[in-house]
């Protein structure tokens, strides 16, 4: 399996490939309505509307730093989409690997943390679950259905 | 990583690699810094700048945009030259644009349409010319814009696939691949609606140069019919 890396602050974070719609440069959003936490603004693509989250504020509390490597992962599909926003999204992994990412530890969290730990030679990493992030809180925020790449 | 991250801050790559004075020992494995870790490492360090003025702005313009759905109702073509008639193949049919080859001639086997044996891609493909199926007083005399209008025509050996079959034929030049919308296509000249075989079956116009739309179908029936 094809894992997206990224960062948020000081850790590392992946999300399975397959549920990535598209990896887009940061572009202005929309400002966001309050409520929401970790909202950073709404996304106007391809005459839709999309809720983007700052996964670090949700994280860590702080916001993500913009950089080049900064991006916004689009996931989902039909039934949706959300941008995620993160840092360094620049490398993939395959999980299935041998030496690459073996699972080795577990520990709670909160749900759209995977509690397993993949570790390569760079590091550990935690498997993000999108879907507990699309609350229907955001997905009303969303405009019309918007088809997926 | 930081071991890395330290060669990485000092461009190692010019001082003890394949830039520098190859002492490096990673090279072994590597063979040049391009394939070395160290060097992807600083590339991605690049993306650590920060975001310029006017990016932001200008990338949400960019994606806010709809794009534009294709027609489904449209046909892809292949558009290409043959002598001075411009030609079209549906681009389904379309298995390779190659550079032109040298045809071999097949012993006893003359026939004025088929050229001979061509290798495409390592295979060796029959060779037929599409020159007797032009019609002589159509398109050319239609307005068309002379043949070499740019200067820059390449001759090409088209390669197509019907039935699971690939036929080779020498084009003068390959304009690319057009779409078409189905409500465009002319039906051909009455004295072409009367042979009931000829391939050329409509006619439609690409960028003011007039085109006939051939049918694979019955083009490679008469492919066929010059090597039975």
């Amino acid at each position: 399996m094809l894992l997206l890396l990224f960062k948020l602050g000081a850790r590392r974070y992946a999300l399975d490939a397959m549920a990535v719609a598209q990896v887009l440069p940061v572009p202005t959003l929309e400002p966001a309505p309050p409520g929401p936490q970790g909202l950073a603004g709404l996304l106007r693509y391809r005459g839709g509307l999309v809720p983007v989250l700052d996964l670090r504020q949700i994280a860590e509390g702080e916001p993500c730093v913009l950089a080049l490597s900064s991006r916004v992962i689009l996931v989902g599909g039909r039934d949706g989409l959300l941008g995620l926003l993160a840092e360094h999204v620049t490398d993939t992994a395959h999980l299935d690997a041998a030496h690459q990412l073996a699972a080795i530890a577990r520990q709670s969290g909160p749900d759209w943390l995977d509690p397993t730990l993949y570790e390569d030679e760079e590091g550990l990493a935690q498997r993000v679950h999108w879907a507990a992030l699309l609350t229907p809180e955001l997905r009303a925020l969303a405009g019309p259905e918007v088809d997926p790449p | 990583m930081t071991h890395r991250l330290a060669l990485a801050e000092s461009q190692c790559w010019k001082r003890i690699g394949t830039h520098g004075d190859r002492s490096c020992e990673e090279l072994e494995y590597c063979i040049h810094c391009r394939s070395c870790p160290v060097y992807h490492l600083a590339g991605r360090r690049l993306l650590d700048r920060p975001i310029p003025a006017e990016y932001r702005e200008e990338w949400r313009r960019r994606l806010a945009e709809i794009p534009e759905t294709p027609d489904p109702d449209s046909l892809g073509l292949m558009v290409f030259r043959v002598a001075g008639h411009w030609l079209a193949l549906p681009s389904s049919c379309l298995d390779a644009t190659l550079n032109p080859a040298p045809v071999r001639k097949v012993p006893h086997r003359g026939h004025r349409h088929f050229l001979g044996l061509v290798n495409a891609q390592g295979e060796l493909q029959l060779c037929f010319t599409l020159e007797h199926l032009l019609d002589p007083h159509g398109s050319e005399t239609a307005g068309n814009p002379a043949p070499t209008g740019t200067g820059r025509a390449f001759p090409r050996l088209l390669v197509i696939k019907v039935r699971g079959q690939r036929w080779a034929f020498p084009a003068d030049e390959v304009l690319g691949i057009e779409r078409q919308p189905r409500a465009r296509l002319q039906p051909p000249p009455a004295h072409l609606r009367l042979a009931p075989d000829h391939p050329v079956t409509a006619l439609c116009e690409v960028e003011g140069r007039r085109v006939s739309l051939l049918d694979p179908e019955r083009l490679v029936a008469h492919f066929a019919e010059a090597v039975r």
